[in-house]
């Protein structure tokens, strides 16, 4: 199942491309994956290498005409914040 | 808020622990024709050193209601009368309940006509029991009664005498 592609784009250049993935797993949610947290109904997470130097990131969707519309699209940014030293 | 300690180990084999706080920030796109390019500007606040990763999901909306139109039904006493004056001047009513009949009979030296909006001819069907119909061709209907301006698929029966029932369904 391929409907389109993002690209994720910093100030540098294109720094990620991949095609969305349909949710493992939707509905009811028991209580002890509502503890573990929403991202058991998440793909995996591909590891980026996006430097922040404009403080913006530019996401990119190209649709291949391959899945009937319309179609919902959702980008989730694992923005991760400055190391705090303990 | 995902949060994680890492630990360091320095040349002097003292441990260091850091904090490393990550959070999703979610983007929505809704892609409602094929082949198209969109593109978002997401904004990070100046705290924010990198983005580590990246998710994307899909789903597929509910299909909007198709506004099917309205039709246009009624006997005529000449053949093939392809005018958009005559059909606008036979019953009408929209298109709202599926499967929708019509019953009727057909008096001698009478053809009965329908016609429903062209573009709802991808998603209805327009068939007879009794006389049979065909299709006729179209016309341009600017009709505010049926508020409803476009193209229209005639469809017309053979003559009468008979009954004739046309049904439209939703393919």
């Amino acid at each position: 199942m391929k409907s389109c592609e993002i690209r994720l784009y910093n100030a540098r250049g294109l720094c990620y491309t991949g095609s969305p993935q349909p949710p493992h797993k939707t509905g009811e949610f028991t209580d002890e994956e509502k503890f573990l947290g929403h991202d058991l109904e998440l793909p995996k997470i591909q590891p980026l290498d996006a430097a922040n130097d404009q403080g913006y990131v530019k996401v990119a969707l190209k649709d291949l005409s391959a899945e009937e519309v319309p179609y919902r699209v959702r980008v989730y940014l694992l923005a991760e914040y400055e190391p705090e030293k303990l | 808020m995902i949060r994680e300690v890492q630990e360091n180990k320095g040349l002097n084999g003292e441990t260091e622990k850091y904090m490393i706080r990550r959070k999703f920030i979610p983007v929505e796109m809704v892609v409602d024709q094929p082949g198209v390019f969109k593109t978002v500007r997401v904004k990070l606040s100046p705290s924010i050193k990198r983005i580590a990763g990246v998710v994307s999901t899909f789903d597929t909306l509910v299909q909007p209601i198709v506004d099917f139109g309205y039709w246009f039904a009624g006997a005529g006493e000449e053949a093939d009368i392809l005018d958009p004056a005559f059909i606008t001047d036979l019953d009408y009513g929209p298109l709202n309940t599926m499967p929708f009949q019509i019953d009727e009979y057909v008096k001698e030296g009478h053809w009965f006509y329908v016609a429903i909006p062209l573009k709802s001819t991808r998603y209805l069907s327009v068939t007879s029991e009794g006389i049979k119909i065909r299709e006729l061709g179209t016309v341009e209907i600017q009709d505010p009664k049926a508020d409803y301006r476009g193209e229209y698929m005639v469809y017309v029966s053979k003559s009468g005498p008979g009954s004739i029932t046309i049904t439209i369904n939703t393919l």
